[in-house]
């Protein structure tokens, strides 16, 4: 029972355990990741009955724990990774760090619509290029140069500081040392999102360039660069297409359905009726027979098949 | 680097204790009236191994919210998984911001009173129990002069310590035990009902 064992962990700990049972405790923690929120909850329990003691008005008698400090014997979680990478994308890039010299002046590289593409590219940089989007890639010593044509990305840069990163999308400039971002070009607009580190935006002259960091996102269009927080939900919702997840919070349907229909050449038809309905979920983009039954539930409709096009009607 | 993965373990362990595990009963309740096919405990569980994942917690202004938002994430994740759409769970999702509503006074009562709860709940405890819980967390003995004081092993009490947190708990957080309204103890199929009058415009 993980409630019973999450339990003895959280009065092991505010006892203070030993270096032996810190190895078994990290080995119970490996073993399922469920067990670290069971014992996250134990833990907050017993936190709540420390303030208890504040409560009760009792006396900050601190030296009488100093040896055994209360919830101090803290243990090694590993940090989740926001930008986690699958094992496979880092071995690959590898192999791309090793064809340096291989690596063409200047290459194409394309998604079919539903295709997502990993590319390591020569300097250990690596790409997440979204369905239907293209990028040119051309490296000198001095310069790292990439045009979005069409579509988005997401760029983890190598480090290099005397080599910028540069990534053209129309009009619009990103340009990191080392960091990683996403650029995406819709309807006229781009919009930038970083997710580590500081990238420098303009569109034109260089001069008027704006600094975009980590959580935050720019949307640059005629009427300028736009820069805003952004929530590390967001963020994660924003890039789930790297994993070939699409995210909805409170979208409307129709516009969830253009969205999904990005990736597919089988489309999703909205009765207008249900246009504006919102949906939420997280859902495989490759699903969209599963993204349309669970949409017109919730919106409260039904699935009819036609042809190369689903249909959500009342 | 580890030192600043301890503490910001503290702080996310002493935040879900101050924010979240007080509302827990709520979550519990509404997750049994609105979705009556899911597993509970299995979709609270879920909903803490996410937010012992949590990078950051700071930006969340509204963990009750954020808490109930993840639950209701994971069982539209679960009814996906499940391939076979439940009307019923899918209904559910629109409920959540009346639910929020529904149950604020109990969000206002969350607080203090939660605290003052927490010691009755010490209070309930078995004698021994009782008697080790108030020492270690009301005067703040360690664990170890407990058990000279009391003359019984440190692994006596360390047992007390996890047979009385797990008690605690259980109580915090069971939204089918006594001291709730009546109306939240209802069987899954007249809280099925009670939704479906409750979506009358």
């Amino acid at each position: 029972m993980i409630e019973e064992i999450a339990s003895q962990w959280a009065a092991g700990l505010d006892r203070g355990i030993l270096p032996a049972e810190r190895v078994q405790l990290d080995a119970w923690l490996a073993e399922d990741r469920r067990h670290r929120g069971a014992l996250l909850r134990a833990q907050a329990a017993m936190s709540m009955l420390d303030r208890c003691r504040v409560l009760a008005g009792a006396e900050e008698d601190e030296t009488a724990n100093d040896d055994t400090p209360p919830a101090r014997a803290a243990f090694p979680f590993a940090r989740r990774r926001l930008l986690a990478l699958g094992g496979s994308g880092i071995a690959a890039a590898l192999i791309g760090a090793l064809s340096f010299n291989l690596w063409p002046r200047a290459t194409t590289l394309g998604t079919d619509t539903g295709e997502i593409r990993r590319v390591p590219l020569a300097d250990g940089s690596l790409a997440v290029i979204n369905s239907a989007s293209e990028l040119r890639v051309s490296f000198t010593a001095n310069r790292r140069d990439v045009q979005l044509t069409r579509g988005e990305a997401w760029f983890q840069v190598a480090k290099m500081p005397d080599r910028p990163f540069t990534v053209t999308a129309g009009p619009v400039n990103v340009q990191a040392v080392g960091t990683a971002f996403s650029v995406r070009r819709r309807n006229g607009a781009t919009v930038v999102v970083v997710t580590e580190g500081t990238v420098k935006v303009w569109s034109g002259r260089e001069t008027d360039s704006a600094f975009v960091t980590a959580g935050q996102s720019a949307v640059i269009s005629d009427a300028g660069v736009k820069v805003a927080a952004l929530e590390s939900e967001t963020v994660d919702r924003q890039l789930a297409w790297r994993d070939g997840r699409i995210v909805f919070e409170d979208v409307p349907l129709a516009q969830a359905a253009a969205e999904f229909n990005g990736y597919h050449a089988m489309q999703v038809v909205v009765d207008p009726v249900f246009a504006d309905k919102s949906v939420v979920g997280s859902f495989q983009t490759d699903d969209i027979e599963g993204f349309a039954s669970a949409s017109a539930a919730m919106v409260g409709g039904r699935v009819v098949h036609d042809g190369n096009v689903i249909r959500v009607v009342p | 680097m580890t030192g600043n993965g301890e503490e910001r373990l503290l702080h996310l362990v002493g935040w879900v204790g101050r924010h979240v595990l007080p509302h827990e009963r709520q979550l519990r309740k509404w997750l049994r009236s609105a979705f009556p096919a899911i597993d509970v405990d299995d979709v609270v569980q879920e909903a803490y191994c996410r937010i012992s994942e949590l990078d950051r917690f700071e930006h969340i202004d509204d963990p009750r919210r954020y808490f109930f938002r993840t639950a209701r994430n994971i069982v539209l994740e679960q009814v996906r998984r499940d391939r076979v759409v439940r009307i019923e769970a899918a209904s559910g999702l629109v409920e959540m911001e009346h639910a929020l509503d529904e149950f604020s006074p109990e969000r206002i009562a969350a607080g203090r009173s939660a605290l003052q709860r927490v010691e009755r709940l010490i209070d309930a405890l078995p004698e021994r129990a009782r008697q080790v819980f108030r020492l270690r967390k009301i005067e703040g003995v360690s664990q170890r002069e407990i058990a000279s004081r009391l003359g019984l092993t440190e692994n006596v009490v360390e047992n007390e310590v996890a047979r009385g947190l797990r008690r605690i708990l259980n109580q915090m957080t069971d939204d089918e035990r006594g001291d709730l309204p009546a109306r939240s103890r209802s069987t899954p199929k007249s809280a099925a009902s009670m939704r479906a009058t409750r979506k009358q415009p």
